[in-house]
């Protein structure tokens, strides 16, 4: 991963984030099953609210968990930087 | 290449672990269909009438989705396989929409930690439909495609229905799919007719662009006398090819992980090495079964161990054998004493095919021979590594193994007139020659005591040839050595990358002259000062000089993407701990007289100082003055690659264990260029290193020690 070190999480901190990482890309890969048959139009439209509320819940824990972990950890920050986290090294980059 | 810390030679990218480092694996057979007809296939019940219908696909799914108390990991890999699975891709799109759709609806665990995974002959790559479906899934995909290696190789196994080949068809989709997935790594199987095409298939693949080769070779029962030999030369010949074209970074093959071909630890003895029972494969027909060997169309001689299916759930009486399976209990004695049993690969399904009644529990050792020739190339490629890169062995186990799985290393000094590779040189014109006998007899006490032997120079009046598989230093312009030496001078180089080059005290202000010249033909250069005992101030100074001029040409060097190597600059940053000097230790040397010394300066400086002959056991008093733990001054040093040379120790402090000031003074001015040298480089590009230097105040530890 390109980018400045500036931290490490804990294994399970880093878990906590890659479910919700997994889950936001779960659900938006799931936008494009809604073109077969496999369920009925109501279903249909009960999965695409799911979808929507849980896009929702998922975007506002994941920005939840990046407030808690710098809130806990500090790390360096530059204005219109972003941090990224590798999942294999539970490693937080600061990048452009 | 000495600044990257990666080797990745015979490592392989890690496979998705999920959350818990142990997914589910559930492979769907979705066609027992295949437009290839491959020889070595262990599927001999391909078929073009039968595919899984995607209810019996959706029945399985809601039985699995529904069942928590047999499926509790909380990670899971889908896995879909034919045949062929991409003649299927429309059902495999309609069972992986239903998949998803299900996970998400039941808010089943897995929804959060999935993966879709496939093995494809790689044919129907770019065609609109498996295309649309890889960028559909494209987060959550893997997808492997089997190249064998070279078009002969590949084109003799994996063939058309037709019998033609099917290289050119698949190699055309392997830009758009290392593209995909860049890490991808493909699984070239090896069997008896194709074992002479081995090293070329290997760089083949490399040369595509496929990195990560997971070589392996085929269980069943087709190897003949003589394939160990044959894989054995292959294997040598790639690893001459990776070392002389520095691929061991970069590339992989499974052939050269260092891991394999070790005695099995008493806690492996308790392990199996697959995963059947823990997956779970499904036929055509909704059939559980262990894994994919176990399908009706994957059997020879035995009939399919079902283990359920979505209508009766699943029995766990038929899993328990394989949730019980270990190494013990299915290998035969001499199997679980072997000494290179690490990496003896088996198939579970393979193995209850081929056994002598319907038992998984008895484990086929068709390949023993070829385990053991792979092991004998593997040990090979290592070693030489070692000699060519300085930098130490993979295969040195990296939590404490004990010395006597570290390697050692017997030096035939084949006779006194040999160019020096090391602080040493006859000064009093001896002409002894080593003996063919005593040469045979070195070998064979090689071979018993656990010894690699080095040749130092080329073994007079013997068959070279014969000595051709060894380690040979020499001097530089022979053919065939592994490291040759320059002997205060640059001239007569010859092909080998790596060179030792004497310098002695006339001739310093030579140093940066004769390096910059080496380096036009070599990427490693090993510097030995041969007569530290006589320097003075003044050469210090001189040399120092001519090393802040080396550091100036090499930071340019790096700067053009050259990564030259030069040991007193550049080996200290992969170093956290002394690497130096093991005479005594796991290094001794044999003289043409027959005995054995600690090193080739104790012979030449007095052939009395023998420490045991090829008869006799070597004996050293007090060893323990050899160890660094032993050692005051080098213990608090952080030069990790000083030479620590025991002989120059011994002749100025009369201590093997305690270094002369002349040698610590040296040593820590080539501490600090290298240390100028590693700051130029990082301050101009991303290089990474092991070991980042920091400034000291000293050129004698013996400072640091008695300031404590």
């Amino acid at each position: 991963m390109t980018g400045e070190l500036v931290g490490t999480v804990t294994e399970e901190e880093k878990n906590e984030i890659l479910v919700l990482y997994e889950r936001k890309m779960g659900i938006e890969e799931l936008a494009a099953t809604l073109d077969s048959d496999l369920l009925s139009d109501d279903k249909k439209e009960s999965l695409q609210d799911k979808m929507i509320a849980e896009l929702g819940k998922v975007t506002v824990n994941m920005q939840l968990w990046w407030d808690r972990m710098y809130e806990k950890y500090r790390w360096k920050s530059i204005h219109g930087h972003k941090w990224n986290i590798d999942f294999q090294t539970c490693e937080i980059f600061l990048i452009e | 290449m000495n600044n990257n810390l990666k080797i990745k030679m015979g490592s392989l990218p890690p496979s998705w672990r999920g959350l818990d480092g142990l997914p589910k694996t559930i492979t769907f057979c979705v066609t027992e269909n295949c437009n290839l007809a491959c020889k070595y296939c262990y599927m001999t019940g391909k078929n073009h009438f039968k595919k899984m219908t995607f209810e019996t696909a959706k029945r399985a799914i809601d039985f699995i989705l529904s069942d928590t108390d047999n499926f509790k990991e909380a990670s899971v890999v889908w896995d879909f396989i034919g045949g062929e699975a991409f003649l299927e891709i429309e059902l495999v799109d309609r069972i992986t929409d239903y998949i998803k759709q299900q996970m998400f609806l039941l808010d089943h665990r897995w929804f959060n930690s999935y993966r879709l995974s496939f093995s494809s002959n790689g044919l129907l790559y770019g065609t609109p439909a498996v295309q649309k479906y890889i960028k559909k899934n494209k987060s959550h995909l893997s997808v492997g495609l089997s190249v064998d290696g070279n078009k002969i190789k590949h084109d003799l196994q994996r063939i058309r229905p037709d019998g033609s080949g099917s290289y050119d068809d698949v190699v055309k989709n392997v830009p758009l799919w290392l593209s995909q997935f860049p890490n991808a790594s493909t699984k070239a199987t090896f069997s008896h007719d194709d074992l002479p095409y081995l090293k070329d298939s290997i760089i083949n693949l490399w040369k595509l662009g496929i990195k990560n080769v997971a070589a392996n070779v085929v269980f069943e029962d087709v190897w003949q006398d003589g394939d160990g030999i044959i894989i054995e030369q292959q294997l040598k010949g790639l690893s001459d090819y990776v070392l002389e074209n520095k691929l061991w970074s970069e590339y992989s093959v499974r052939f050269f992980d260092p891991n394999i071909g070790k005695p099995l630890k008493e806690e492996d003895a308790g392990r199996n090495f697959c995963g059947a029972g823990s997956m779970l494969a499904i036929d055509c027909d909704g059939n559980f079964v262990p894994c994919v060997r176990f399908f009706n169309i994957s059997l020879n001689n035995r009939e399919p161990i079902y283990i359920g299916n979505a209508d009766t759930g699943i029995n766990q009486d038929k899993v328990r054998p394989f949730l019980a399976l270990n190494v013990k209990s299915q290998s035969l004695p001499e199997c679980m004493t072997c000494d290179v049993a690490t990496g003896c690969a088996w198939c579970q399904g393979c193995n209850y095919d081929m056994a002598d009644t319907d038992t998984i529990y008895q484990r086929a050792i068709y390949l023993c021979n070829i385990h053991k020739a792979t092991v004998r190339a593997n040990k090979y490629f290592w070693n030489q590594f070692e000699c060519v890169t300085g930098l130490p062995s993979e295969r040195i186990d990296q939590e404490g193994e004990n010395r006597q799985g570290i390697k050692k290393y017997l030096q035939f000094i084949t006779s006194d007139d040999i160019t020096p590779h090391c602080a040493y040189r006859n000064t009093k014109g001896t002409n002894n020659i080593m003996a063919a006998e005593v040469l045979e007899k070195g070998l064979a006490y090689c071979s018993k005591n656990g010894y690699t032997p080095a040749f130092l120079g080329i073994p007079g009046e013997t068959d070279s040839e014969k000595y051709q598989e060894y380690i040979v230093i020499d001097k530089a312009g022979q053919a065939g050595n592994t490291v040759s030496v320059f002997d205060n001078t640059a001239e007569n180089q010859d092909e080998s990358g790596v060179g030792i080059l004497l310098l002695n005290r006339n001739n310093i202000q030579n140093l940066y002259e004769i390096i910059e010249k080496l380096f036009t033909q070599l990427y490693r250069v090993n510097l030995v000062i041969e007569d530290l005992f006589g320097w003075d101030n003044e050469d210090t100074e001189l040399y120092r000089t001519e090393l802040d001029k080396l550091v100036v040409l090499m930071a340019d060097k790096y700067m053009q993407g050259e990564e030259l190597e030069l040991n007193v600059l550049t080996d200290i940053w992969n170093l956290k701990a002394m690497k130096n000097c093991d005479a005594g230790i796991n290094s001794f040397s044999l003289a043409p007289n027959g005995r054995i010394y600690m090193c080739p300066a104790f012979y030449f400086n007095d052939p009395d100082s023998h420490v045991g002959t090829l008869e006799d056991n070597v004996t050293i008093k007090n060893p323990q003055l050899l160890l660094l733990e032993n050692a005051p001054i080098c213990s608090a040093c952080d030069v990790f690659n000083c030479d620590r040379c025991k002989y120059l120790n011994k002749k100025m402090t009369n201590e093997l264990n305690i270094p002369s000031k002349i040698q610590c003074v040296v040593s820590h001015i080539e501490r600090n260029q290298s240390m100028k040298l590693q700051k130029l480089i990082k301050e101009n590009s991303s290089c990474q290193y092991e070991n980042i230097l920091g400034e000291i105040y000293y050129l004698d530890p013996l400072e640091k020690l008695l300031k404590i």
